[in-house]
């Protein structure tokens, strides 16, 4: 894949050129960081990773299925135009990958493509680990964005990473020049962020530190809101309440940290205790996913322990599994 | 509109019957025509309210038979159904019962309370296809006689096949010969078929539970043993994940799971 260079002074021009075209998404600064429409690159910052994944641009908060008047239906057709995220760490871009193959996959989800298709990925390689949560270096993460933004002093150097992003540079070609200078093994790698000891926690499901794990827990559901992959959702319908005939079957995110995620009939609760909740959630991220898809779920953006209202650190309760294991 | 490419969207159906079978449970006939195998389920909508999983309880012809309990608020709304009223329905989906692995085996089929609505289509199917099995027995089990579903069925079913019935507790009124205690005891009692043998369970955890080790004891192969499972579900086509037992779903490699790959993880 070619390599280009876009000097630092030319990323605000670039971003309007863009702008002109496309929605443009990046990082700004508000009362966290977090992905918002710019027009320019002035409020674009770079320095952490956003607070929020940028799944709910594709997999969103709400998605209204189909409305309903009596006994028709009608599904509302989104029309997305066409739009750039530019900043999207390699966690994210990982993840949005892995929700692709749950949403994309047959049956297709035509809600999420919709929006999938319409967008233009530009990652923006971490030169160091933004949070001190960060263990994407465990994950065995892939390449799979358009193009990929690696910082160097005074430019970016620019690798394209799909057919898509080499059509992207080629709208663009003032903001870019092609160089000899090659992508080094640790611009794709986050250097010190490899804290998971191991993804195989097969042998730890009866280990009584899931409990330990829980003591704090708040059951808040933060962890699986802020993941970047988390993609489990639930089905509602709601009425007018004009006339209860109208209305919409509508579908919002879910969270398996709560009880009701797994209650059926008869007030009986599957998962009924914080522990188990807690241990299905990373089995789910660690195993589970990985046996359907063949790609561990979670791409190590450390949002879960980091924004964790008690910290609980699942990667060192992990780690101490491992530890005991092998002493 | 783009139903046939967006696996969420319902398709109507007329409901044909709705007859009450005991204060909480009734049977609601629908107007379907559905290529499908015993034990699958369908995901029934009343729009507005909202949707709920439901096992089908009967195979072949022109209707689909639906044995339904009134627990929650989907269940409610589709009982207060009248015929000429519209319901929505998707599916089938899951993977029903094995009729094809247990071909020419002897069965043994056991079902619990609502449980017995799944198994219903199953006693049909193999009614239709008798000569592809060998001895069929037939468990069923009641918290008591107003509880029982199908009476009228079940002595038609009795005509063909051993069919034993056991009320938890037994009280006058019963319109069915029946023992009194637990199915699995029941299950114990009784001689089942010596040689190669299946079992087909659908019933509450417990009683699932009991009736495989039962029949585990009795000789049968863990992995001749099939479940029929319950979880809380949305959207059936592998993707919600609210039905996940372990690393399994039960909307796609379910309901029907073999005991020798469930016991470990039954509330996983």
């Amino acid at each position: 894949m070619a390599v280009y260079r876009l000097e630092e002074t030319q990323l605000d021009p670039f971003i309007t050129a863009v702008a002109n075209r496309y929605h443009v998404f990046a990082p700004v600064r508000t009362d966290v960081v977090r992905f918002q429409d710019v027009r320019d690159g002035r409020a674009i910052d770079l320095s952490e990773n956003s607070y929020l994944p940028i799944k709910e641009f594709f997999f969103a908060k709400q998605d209204v299925l189909f409305v309903f008047d009596r006994a028709n239906l009608a599904v509302p057709v989104e029309e997305v135009e066409p739009r750039v995220f530019l900043g999207v760490r390699r966690c994210d871009l990982n993840a949005l990958s892995h929700q692709d193959l749950v949403f994309m996959q047959d049956p297709r989800d035509p809600y999420y493509a919709r929006r999938r298709e319409a967008s233009v990925l530009i990652g923006y390689h971490c030169p160091e680990p933004p949070s001190p949560h960060c263990f994407c270096g465990s994950m065995n993460l892939k390449d799979c964005q358009d193009l990929m933004f690696v910082p160097r002093a005074g430019y970016f150097l620019v690798e394209e990473g799909s057919e898509r992003g080499n059509r992207f540079i080629h709208e663009f070609p003032l903001y870019f020049r092609e160089t000899e200078e090659a992508l080094r093994e640790e611009d794709r790698r986050v250097p010190g962020a490899d804290g998971l000891t191991t993804t195989d926690i097969a042998p730890f499901y009866n280990d009584e530190r899931w409990e330990e794990g829980v003591r704090n827990c708040l059951s808040c559901g933060a962890c699986t809101v802020l993941c970047p992959t988390c993609y489990c959702y639930e089905i509602h319908d709601e009425v007018e309440l004009e006339d209860t005939r109208r209305g919409s079957r509508n579908r919002c995110w879910s969270s398996c940290q709560l009880k009701e995620f797994s209650s059926v009939a008869g007030d009986v609760c599957l998962r009924e205790s914080r522990s188990e909740r807690f241990r299905h959630r990373i089995y789910h991220q660690l195993e589970y996913f990985r046996e359907r898809y063949n790609v561990t779920l979670c791409t190590g953006c450390g949002r879960c322990i980091g924004f964790c209202p008690t910290r609980i650190d699942w990667v060192d309760i992990v780690n101490r599994m491992v530890a005991s294991a092998s002493s | 509109m783009q139903a046939h490419e967006n696996a969420y969207i319902p398709r109507p159906v007329k409901v044909l019957n709705n007859v009450r079978e005991t204060p909480e449970n009734f049977t609601l006939t629908l107007s379907l025509r559905l290529a499908h195998e015993p034990g699958q389920f369908l995901q029934v909508s009343v729009l507005g309210v909202g949707e709920a999983p439901i096992s089908i309880a009967s195979w072949g012809g022109d209707t689909v038979t639906l044995h339904i309990c009134e627990v929650g608020n989907v269940t409610r709304a589709l009982g207060a159904c009248r015929p000429g009223d519209t319901v929505f329905v998707r599916g089938p989906f899951g993977n029903g019962f094995p009729m094809y692995d247990t071909w020419g085996h002897n069965l043994v089929l056991a079902g619990g309370g609502s449980g017995v609505a799944s198994l219903k289509g199953v006693i049909e199917y193999v009614h239709r296809h008798r000569d592809d099995y060998g001895d069929v027995t037939i468990f069923l089990g009641f918290r008591n006689a107003g509880e029982v579903i199908f009476p009228d069925r079940i002595e038609h079913w009795r005509i063909h096949f051993p069919v034993y019935v056991s009320l938890d507790t037994l009280s006058d009124g019963r319109r069915l010969d029946a023992s009194e205690g637990f199915v699995t005891d029941l299950m114990r009692r009784t001689d089942i078929p010596a040689g190669e043998s299946a079992a087909l369970l659908c019933g509450p955890p417990v009683m699932m539970r009991l009736a495989a080790q039962v029949l585990e004891d009795k000789g049968l192969r863990d992995d001749h043993i099939y479940l029929s499972m319950e979880r809380l579900m949305y959207c059936a086509i592998g993707k919600c994940c609210h039905c996940m037992i372990g690393d399994k779903y039960t909307c796609l490699d379910g309901p029907v799971f073999r005991w020798d790959a469930l016991r470990e993880h039954m509330n996983d």
